[in-house]
């Protein structure tokens, strides 16, 4: 079976997936129409960078929280970066968290994987995403930014609150560990 | 060009988060939603829950009694269904797939193919069996051998031209083709997703309904359903103007 008739001369992206810049275009942007476009991959997103799916909810869920209760003083065309941006720090300070659950030593029970951690590890890739579950905390979240939210490195720098050149080195080092990883397992 | 290990990434992200399929939570019953303290960040998880654990019992029998109320419905004249819609919360599924259902729709089994090889759903405020108002799906019902008839490519036949979105449109992490559609010379336009494989298909009947169709698309949870994939038959093979 063949598609005939293509027009690739009149591409037309815009009735792809909710576009994944921070700075959506919307006039018309109400909180519940950001929940309904972008929870399910905001939830993704926070669990590629935390590991584990039940701690992403929680952080998203947080974030549309501080959204709605603040919708009043938020601009609507950056109601989306504030999102990411607030689902990246909290993020991070879950993975914090963790850190210092899992450096307590002893009688502290160790925390242990996520139990969809074995599902996260998707077929094919085991290798490759155990590598970067074992980078430094915002390398990895400029990975998954960039990587599987698509997002520009002005877009990311925007969302970690770093500069586009942080974003830059980031992402060559991170990718730079990765091939390591890779040379020293093949 | 790209990275070679840059595109694994992409691929082994979206692999994962394929995998994450969220509880739906919709946070639109208040707006004072507290943003600090423990005890009031999520005061409406319980009322949310019990009210989605009320829906999927309420909103199964209410479209069950209403098929049977209907009598000659298409359902009711070609059988049961080969596989049963259920719903949790914000989420259906049908033959294994599971799909967002949007605020204030719902879905409908509204037909399945001959033999009972495809099964046909309608996600829309008011499911019609020609979907007119909605996003229908037809999803192939793989047999005892895990095999599948191809379901029909919804931008073939009858169509004055199509206008190709993306070639690389993943539909709940595998390989599909998303396209815009006319079928007539006048509209409306439609929008469609067409699974590499010929598995399933989802046309939105307008593209006044591509935040509905994106959100059911992209949250696609395709683990459950028998079918696992298959050799590729739509491929994009020439181009020509409109």
């Amino acid at each position: 079976m063949t598609r005939l008739h293509v027009v690739p001369a009149r591409l037309d992206t815009s009735h792809q997936e909710a576009p994944l810049t921070v700075h959506e275009d919307v006039a018309a942007t109400t909180p519940e129409l950001l929940h309904a476009r972008h929870y399910v991959k905001l939830v993704r997103m926070a669990a590629l960078m935390i590991d584990d799916r039940y701690q992403a909810e929680e952080v998203v869920q947080d974030a549309f929280a501080q959204l709605f209760s603040r919708w009043s003083t938020i601009d609507p065309a950056k109601a989306l970066g504030y999102l990411y941006r607030s689902v990246t720090n909290g993020s991070h300070s879950a993975l914090r968290r963790r850190r210092i659950v899992r450096s307590v030593p002893r009688d502290v029970p160790e925390v242990a994987p996520g139990a969809d951690a074995p599902v996260l590890r998707a077929a094919g890739f085991e290798t490759l995403l155990g590598a970067v579950a074992k980078l430094p905390a915002r390398q990895r979240e400029v990975l998954v930014l960039r990587y599987f939210s698509e997002l520009s490195v002005a877009d990311t720098a925007a969302a970690l609150d770093i500069t586009p050149a942080a974003v830059a080195v980031a992402t060559h080092h991170a990718l730079k560990s990765l091939r390591q990883s890779k040379e020293q397992l093949s | 060009m790209n990275d070679p290990l840059e595109d694994e990434l992409r691929a082994a992200f979206a692999a994962a988060a394929g995998d994450v399929q969220p509880a739906p939570h919709r946070p639109t019953a208040t707006r004072a939603v507290v943003p600090a303290g423990a005890g009031g960040r999520r005061r409406w998880a319980l009322p949310l829950l019990a009210a989605a654990a009320a829906a999927a019992v309420v909103v199964p029998l209410a479209i069950w009694a209403g098929g049977n109320a209907g009598g000659d419905s298409q359902a009711a004249r070609q059988g049961p269904a080969p596989a049963g819609l259920e719903f949790s919360g914000d989420t259906a599924s049908v033959a294994g797939v599971r799909f967002p259902v949007p605020a204030t729709w719902t879905a409908a089994v509204t037909g399945q193919g001959e033999g009972a090889k495809s099964v046909v759903v309608c996600v829309a405020a008011a499911p019609g069996s020609d979907c007119a108002d909605g996003v229908s799906m037809t999803i192939a019902v793989a047999d005892a051998a895990g095999a599948f008839q191809p379901v029909p490519d919804p931008g073939v036949g009858g169509c004055e031209w199509i206008q190709l979105l993306d070639v690389a449109q993943q539909l709940g992490g595998r390989s599909a083709i998303a396209t815009s559609i006319g079928c007539t010379a006048d509209g409306p336009r439609s929008l469609s997703w067409y699974m590499a494989d010929g598995s399933l298909s989802v046309v939105a009947a307008s593209d006044a309904l591509a935040d509905q169709a994106d959100q059911i698309v992209a949250g696609l949870d395709l683990s459950a359903w028998s079918v696992k994939g298959g050799t590729p038959i739509a491929t994009v093979s020439s181009s020509a103007s409109r």
